[in-house]
């Protein structure tokens, strides 16, 4: 007797196949889709994208993993692929011009010296949206602070010095933005 | 200049980069170097902390993620279960037409682009013995050629192992079997040249096992070569002349 609806061939495929989703892979899925979304978030900017930057790359681990001989690169596999996939997919979309450092630094508006760090609100999301992707990668990925330099380097595909030359002049971006560039306006009375 | 670098990127976690380390080492007898690099620290914490505090993954991300690809899993798998009799007896005539069709490459003596490493190896360094490659992207900018390579979809490699302290020649992409490889060409500090391939390892047989390089001794008309892998490619290296041993990379 054949099965007949489609609920029945669901059902049998379920029971029948070795199911992809098992208790290492959501093991997987809960260490690391934080970190993820938030890497897809500062790439993306917005959450709709991050979710399903996040999800496809989690399909693809699904469809992969068993080619992944050593498990102890899961972590810097799954940030490459998302990485990648957005470059595939979501690069292509963009609406905007790039904008180089340089010259996005040179059309920020010139602020006085703030004395006190208020990062509330949003501020520093609203801030890392500014900076071009080249450094903003890099920068999102130092801040998540799971990531070696070697590991950042691997997901980006670029040497460790360009990875922390980048960050420097993301960092410096950012300061500047959240009015705190230190070279402006010494120092902020902490030290 | 070098010192404002590896302040921004100092974490307190990252033992065994040179730079890091060279700075935390002088930060010991040097306390105003120490309190430039706290006050960075600092910094990095607060904007840490309000990162992770603004952009909180969506509270039904993870079951999402568990649904979408079970869902995608399953539905792919009925569709397959469905069609399973007629696919059975295309897939069978299919199997014969390609063995026979094997056989007759094979008795010809002409392998064509296959699906094994050793097979890849062997065509690449048949390529790279050609005079006169024509380099798609001329650039020493590995940037550069990173974004054409992803814009082409072509393999990109994320680790470049011996080769990345060389100079960046450029890149090519060379159509192989189905797929597609990519060729970068770097030139070390005595001016020569070195040929790096990168191919996907999907569908490829007997790759290169292990994590670092692998120097394979070279055949009686080849070059030797270094061989290495990462989840998504098999790489390959060697010298552009012969009498280079590759082992000099390592």
């Amino acid at each position: 007797m054949g099965l007949t609806t489609y609920g029945e061939r669901r059902a049998a495929f379920r029971k029948n196949v070795a199911t992809t989703v098992d208790e290492s892979f959501e093991t997987t899925v809960g260490d690391y889709y934080e970190d993820l979304y938030r890497f897809a978030f500062s790439l993306a900017k917005n959450p709709a994208d991050a979710s399903d930057l996040v999800q496809e790359t989690y399909l693809k681990f699904a469809n992969k993993r068993k080619q992944i001989r050593d498990m102890s690169k899961v972590k810097s596999w799954l940030f490459t692929t998302l990485y990648r996939l957005y470059l595939a997919i979501y690069r292509k979309q963009t609406k905007f011009p790039k904008v180089e450092l340089e010259d996005a630094g040179a059309a920020l508006p010139s602020t006085p010296p703030q004395q006190e760090l208020s990062l509330e609100g949003g501020v520093v999301l609203e801030a890392l949206e500014k900076i071009d992707e080249k450094y903003r990668a890099p920068l999102s990925l130092f801040f998540l602070d799971s990531l070696s330099y070697q590991e950042i380097s691997d997901v980006l595909s670029i040497p460790i010095g360009t990875v922390m030359s980048r960050i420097h002049r993301a960092k410096a971006m950012l300061k500047k933005s959240l009015r705190l560039d230190r070279a402006d306006s010494g120092e902020r009375g902490e030290a | 200049m070098k010192d404002e670098v590896a302040i921004s990127c100092c974490r307190g976690k990252d033992e065994g980069v040179r730079e890091i380390d060279k700075l935390r080492e002088r930060a010991g007898s040097d306390a105003a170097l120490r309190a430039r690099i706290e006050q960075e620290e600092r910094f990095d914490q607060e904007v840490r902390a309000a990162w992770q505090r603004d952009c909180l993954a969506p509270p039904a991300l993870a079951q999402q993620i568990l649904d979408h690809v079970e869902d995608r899993t399953v539905r792919d798998g009925v569709i397959t279960l469905s069609r399973r009799t007629l696919q059975t007896f295309a897939l069978a005539a299919c199997a014969t037409l390609l063995a026979v069709g094997i056989w007759w490459l094979q008795a010809r003596g002409d392998g064509g682009a296959g699906d094994s490493f050793v097979e890849f190896r062997q065509d690449m360094i048949q390529f790279a013995s050609t005079d006169g490659i024509e380099l798609d992207l001329k650039t020493n900018d590995l940037n550069r050629i990173s974004g054409w390579l992803s814009q082409e979809q072509a393999p990109l490699p994320n680790a470049l192992g011996p080769v990345a302290s060389l100079e960046t020649l450029g890149c090519k992409i060379i159509k192989w079997g189905e797929g597609k490889a990519t060729l970068l060409c770097f030139r070390d500090q005595e001016g020569r040249v070195v040929h790096f391939f990168a191919i996907d390892r999907e569908g490829m047989a007997r790759g290169p096992e292990g994590q670092g390089p692998v120097l394979e001794a070279g055949e009686a008309e080849g070059p030797e070569t270094l061989v290495w892998n990462c989840p998504d490619h098999f790489y390959l290296a060697f010298f552009d002349d012969e009498e280079v041993s590759v082992s000099e990379l390592l």
